[in-house]
Parts: C-alpha cells; structure tokens; sequence
C-alpha cells in the first residue's frame, strides 16, 4: 500500500502525501526532539523537513525506501536548525520533567548531566546516538541513513560516547558541579 | 561519585526514552497547509516504477497475467493499486493498417507512431540543468514503428516505455525514447540531482557516460537510424543490486529495472536535436524479445516535420482552436490550454516569490479548510457547480482559493499572489480561472478543463 500511496504522492497527490506523513508523523517528531532537544525547534525542523519531502517526492528513485529517505530528510533539516540555533546563539532552559520515581534527585540530577552533556557534542554526534541508542540502528543502518560511510558512523559514535562519558564523569566530580549544585 | 563508563549507555538508552513520542497536532495541520500551497520540484518522467509490468496490462488481462508473473517471479498481487489501473486497450482486435498513435497498454501488433518531445509536459533537462541547451526544437520530431506481439506502451507523461510483458528483471525488455541529460556521479545515489553536466550533442552525451568513473559501458560504436547518425553502446547494470538498488546513469530516463540490467543505447542526432533511445533487457531475456527490441529501433521511421502537432493533448471537441496541454518549462504564448484530472498542474507568471502570482488546479478530496467563503459567481454553464473564494493573507502570501464541482469530484483552484504582485496580475490570473470550461475526454476523468492564458506563463 505504501508504494501505492508514495507513487501517487510523487504525482502531485496531496492526500496520499498526507496519508504517509501521517503514518510517519509521530516518529519524525520523536527523533527531531532528542536530537535537538528544543519544542521550538524541532517543530521547525519537523515542518521544513515534511515540506521538502512534498517538493523533493519526484526524486525519490524507489518508494520501498521512503521512510528512510525521510528520516535522511529530518536529520538534514534538524542539522540546519541546529547551525541557526548556533548563529543565534540562543540560551535555554533544560527541561528537567518527570521528576518522580524512586529516587527524584538523582533522577533529575542524572538527566540533568545527560542534558549539558549532550548539547555539547555536535548535532552529528547527537544524530549517530539517538539513531544508535534510541531507534536502535546498527552502524550500518546509521551509515545508511545518514549517507556516510560504516565507518565514519562508528568514529562518529565512539567519539560522542566518549565525550559523553568524559562530562558526566567531570560533573559526578567535587567541585565541578554546574550553578545550583547536587549533593 | 564516579560512575563506570558501562552505566552510560543504559543511562542514555532510559533519557532517550523519556522524550515524547507524538507530535502535536496543530504541527502537522500547519505543515500539510504549507505543503498545499508549495509545488514540488518539477517532475521529470524519468522515474519509472520498478512494476510497469502491471501498468502495461489491460483489464481484462491483468488478473491472469498477475497471477501467472507471481507464479513466476514470487511477486505481491496489487490488482486494486493505481499502477493496474491502465487504459483498456483498442477495442478492435484486428490488428493495426496504419500507424496509430502509440497509447499506454498492450497493444496490438502494428505500426505506431509518436512524437514524444511535443507539447508542454516533456522536461528533457534535469532540475539542476538550468538553463537547460536543449529543447527548443524537438516538439516535432515523430517516431513510426511497427510493434509484433505482445508488446505494450506505456507513456509516463511524455516519456515512451515500449515494453514487452515484463519489462523488469529478470527476463524483461523495452526501452525509452529520451534526451539523455545530465549525468549522476553516483548512479546508486537514491535521491539527490544529477551533478555532472553535459552538453546538447549526441557526442557530449557519449563521451559523458565514456568519461563516468564508475560506469561499464562498452566502447562506443558507429550507429545510424533511419539515416540520421549517431553512437552506439552499452551499458552494464549492477549485477546483484542490494547495495544499488537505483542504478541509474542520468535523468531523466529509467533506473535499473531489475539484477544485471544490460542497456543498449542508441544516441542519434536529429536535425541537431540529440535523441537517446534507452534499451532494457536482462540475460534471461527470451532472445527474440532482445531482437524484436533492436528490430523495433532499428527500424524507427524519424520525421522531424514542422507541420506535426506540437502538443501531445489531441483536440476533442473544438476544432476550430488549438488547445495545448498544461503550460510547459518556458514561457507560454497566449492561447488555449488544459489540465487533465490526475497530477497537480502549477503554473505561474512572473519572478517567482516576489511580483508573480501562482496558479494551481489539483482534485481535492478532504474537505476545505475553515475560511471566510464569499461567493463569488458561478463558473461557465457547462459546468455543475459553483465555485467559491476564500481569500487569505499569511505574511507576504495571498492565497485564493475555489472549489468547485465536477461530479463526484471536487476540484481546487489556487491562486498564489505576493506583497508585491501587481493587482493586474492577480486579475489576469483569476480571468483564467473565469475562463474554465470542461470538455469531455478520453481521460479516466472522463473530462478536462481549458483555459485561456495571456502571454508569459510556465511551469517552470
């Protein structure tokens, strides 16, 4: 059905575009936020990408690939509101939500590291960890996806996990916390 | 407290998974609004979907024909898709005395003719072409050939795919009339625009695909068709396609059709108008449907007559005016033009995104979007229905908008203006859309509607 529905789409066919943007809706927004961590902007980057996919749908070459071919779009239009998220140099707030559970502190504490930690690896490096950790690609599904070679998604990967791991354990130290401390 | 390097990866797994996983709305609402009103990159017909197969069969065939090609190649039954969905074939059995204009479906044996260049839906430059060398003298340029049994056409708006049964792998043969074009430096690349440029000449072309790093070609020989010369050569196909499964050379034309795709080419200079005549067959190909399809070529009567019509759209029921088709890449002259039920049809007038003003038609099946509606007249009396505006203005954009209807269809008509377009613009605009009138086709829809257009409007 959904080669159907993407050849129509590449025809001119708004209804069927809709039909499989829907479909793929949720899932776009998901990988958008994580990767750019801001409502504002994944919104941005979840319209821009949907848009392109509608003006860029007569170029697809195969339709069985389309929803990888629209990932590879949201990721291209998530790296771009990342470099205007920089130009503008904009500050944030860290969502710091859900703070239940067994032990609300440290959760928050816990999120909270991964949170600065995060944001300072580039938006390439955020993409190959939310592919990797989150939708649960293997390197070659992430080299795929993102059009690079195997290799380049693993070093990708092993230097965001890396420089990852490197902050969270500079934060666990004494003396290094961030403004407004934990214990 | 230092936490092991071994606790990260869990700790980033669970926070990835807190985020949410549905996005609003009003989101989605606000960016299919948006993509209504933006046209997509022009559609050049060289994307021809791997199961053609099914588009080439009447019917009254297809569900036999399907189920024995399933039989055979184990592929999924599609009969209710719109790829099965082709025009019956001529309802006279008795084969063809005379050339009959090459139309999509199996087609009984005989002589056909087309002129595939003609009128305004053929692109035969890449989006990134511009300005595209070519194109301004090929509209007239007709094709005559005599087609044996089972063989069948399928016109993917201007482009020409004759193919026997099966056109894809692994035992399937046709081939396309074309430009040729610019070239992929990636030929497995599944998106993106053609990169490397090539020039108008059979010669360019040739020495193009020659100078590709990667492509296996054969050496190019000698070749002329019906007098006018050209080069020959073939091109080979990856042989196991998992890691290309696009192959495909340049645009617009076909991409690989199935496992070791071997493409004979023929590129001829017609009176200075470079034709490529793209060929398909795989090594399981019945050995005379390969020489049936070199037969066929080789055999092309090539008429290049200024006196041929120039548009693929046949008058049905004026014949006193010239009705074109939908306006073409470059700007139009005034006159009659049409829009046939199926694609959206863009077309504008002026510098796009500051003076212009942006006419679309495209059928509509969900319902309107909330608005102000005024009523604003009724359109031509052939028609049942009546139309409505519903004027907005976001930022710079103005958008009109009107739905009418055609039967059970309904049919929207977009009128896209800017801060800067002149009122007489968006006046000649909505006098097109004053203009409207159906005609009954041939069409699935059974009807099209034209339209007067002043000097100067393209798809473009």
């Amino acid at each position: 059905m959904q080669r159907e529905l993407v050849e129509l789409a590449k025809r001119g066919d708004h209804d069927a575009f809709e039909a499989l943007a829907t479909g793929a809706f949720d899932g776009l927004y998901a990988l958008a936020h994580r990767i750019l961590r801001d409502v504002d902007r994944t919104d941005d980057a979840v319209q821009e990408c949907l848009i392109r996919a509608w003006r860029q749908l007569p170029r697809l070459r195969e339709p069985a690939r389309f929803e990888a071919w629209l990932r590879r779009i949201l990721v291209n239009a998530c790296y771009d509101e990342s470099r205007r998220m920089r130009r503008r140099a904009e500050l944030h707030v860290l969502p710091l939500e859900r703070a239940g559970g067994r032990d609300a502190a440290t959760d928050l504490a816990d999120r909270d590291e991964l949170e600065r930690g995060f944001r300072l690896l580039s938006v390439e490096q955020r993409t190959v960890l939310v592919l990797t950790h989150y939708l649960g690609m293997t390197a070659r599904e992430v080299a795929e996806t993102l059009d690079i070679p195997v290799g380049t998604a693993q070093s990708r990967l092993s230097y965001a996990s890396r420089t990852l791991r490197a902050v969270l354990e500079a934060d666990a130290r004494p003396g290094q916390l961030a403004e407004g401390g934990r214990p | 407290m230092s936490r092991q390097r071994s606790d990260v990866d869990p700790r980033l797994v669970a926070w990835l998974d807190e985020g949410p996983r549905h996005g609003p709305e009003g989101l989605r609402s606000r960016a299919f609004a948006q993509a209504r009103s933006t046209r997509q990159d022009r559609v050049w017909l060289g994307r021809i979907p791997q199961p053609t197969r099914f588009q080439m069969m009447s019917a009254s065939i297809t569900l036999t024909a399907v189920a024995v090609l399933a039989l055979a190649a184990g592929v999924a039954l599609t009969p209710d898709t719109p790829e099965v969905a082709a025009p019956a074939p001529s309802a006279s059995p008795s084969p063809a005395t005379s050339p009959s204009p090459l139309h999509q479906g199996l087609l009984t044996p005989g002589e056909y003719t087309v002129a595939p260049f003609g009128g305004a839906e053929w692109a035969p430059c890449g989006p990134s072409e511009e300005p595209c060398p070519e194109a301004a003298t090929d509209d007239d340029i007709r094709f005559t050939f005599t087609v044996p049994e089972g063989w069948a056409g399928a016109p993917f708006g201007s482009d020409i795919w004759l193919a026997s049964y099966a056109n894809s792998g692994p035992n399937g043969a046709g081939f396309l009339i074309g430009r040729g074009g610019w070239l992929y430096s990636d030929p497995c690349a599944e998106s993106g625009d053609t990169d490397i440029p090539v020039g108008p000449t059979v010669d360019d072309f040739v020495d193009a695909l020659v100078a590709h790093p990667t492509l296996d070609l054969s050496e190019p020989v000698g070749v002329t068709l019906d007098g006018y010369p050209g080069r020959y050569l073939e091109l080979e196909g990856p042989a196991d396609r998992a890691d290309c499964p696009t192959f495909q050379a340049w645009a617009p034309t076909f991409y690989a059709q199935g496992d070791s795709n071997h493409q004979p080419i023929w590129v001829i200079d017609v009176d200075g108008v470079r034709v490529v005549i793209h060929g398909s067959e795989f090594p399981d190909t019945a050995p005379e449907r390969s020489a049936e399809l070199r037969e066929i070529v080789e055999s092309m009567r090539i008429e290049h007559d200024p006196a041929l019509a120039p548009s693929p759209t046949p008058l049905t029921e004026d014949a006193t005016a010239v009705v074109n088709g939908w306006p073409g890449a470059r700007s139009e002259p005034a006159g009659l033009y049409s829009w046939t039920p199926g694609g959206r049809g863009w077309m504008h007038k002026g510098v796009e995104g500051s003076g212009s003003v942006e006419l679309s038609f495209q059928v509509f099946d969900a319902e309107p979007g909330a608005g102000p509606v005024a009523e604003i007249g009724e359109l031509g009396s052939d028609l049942d229905g009546t139309y409505t505006k519903q004027p907005q203005l976001v930022a710079d954009v103005r958008l009109q908008s009107w739905m009418m209807g055609m039967g059970d269809q309904r049919i929207l008509l977009i009128v896209k203006s800017y801060r800067d377009t002149a009122p007489a613009m968006i006046a000649e605009a909505e006098a097109v859309i004053e203009s409207i009138r159906a005609e009954p086709t041939q069409s699935d829809a059974g009807y099209r509607l034209v339209f007067e257009l002043e000097d100067g409007w393209d798809s473009g």
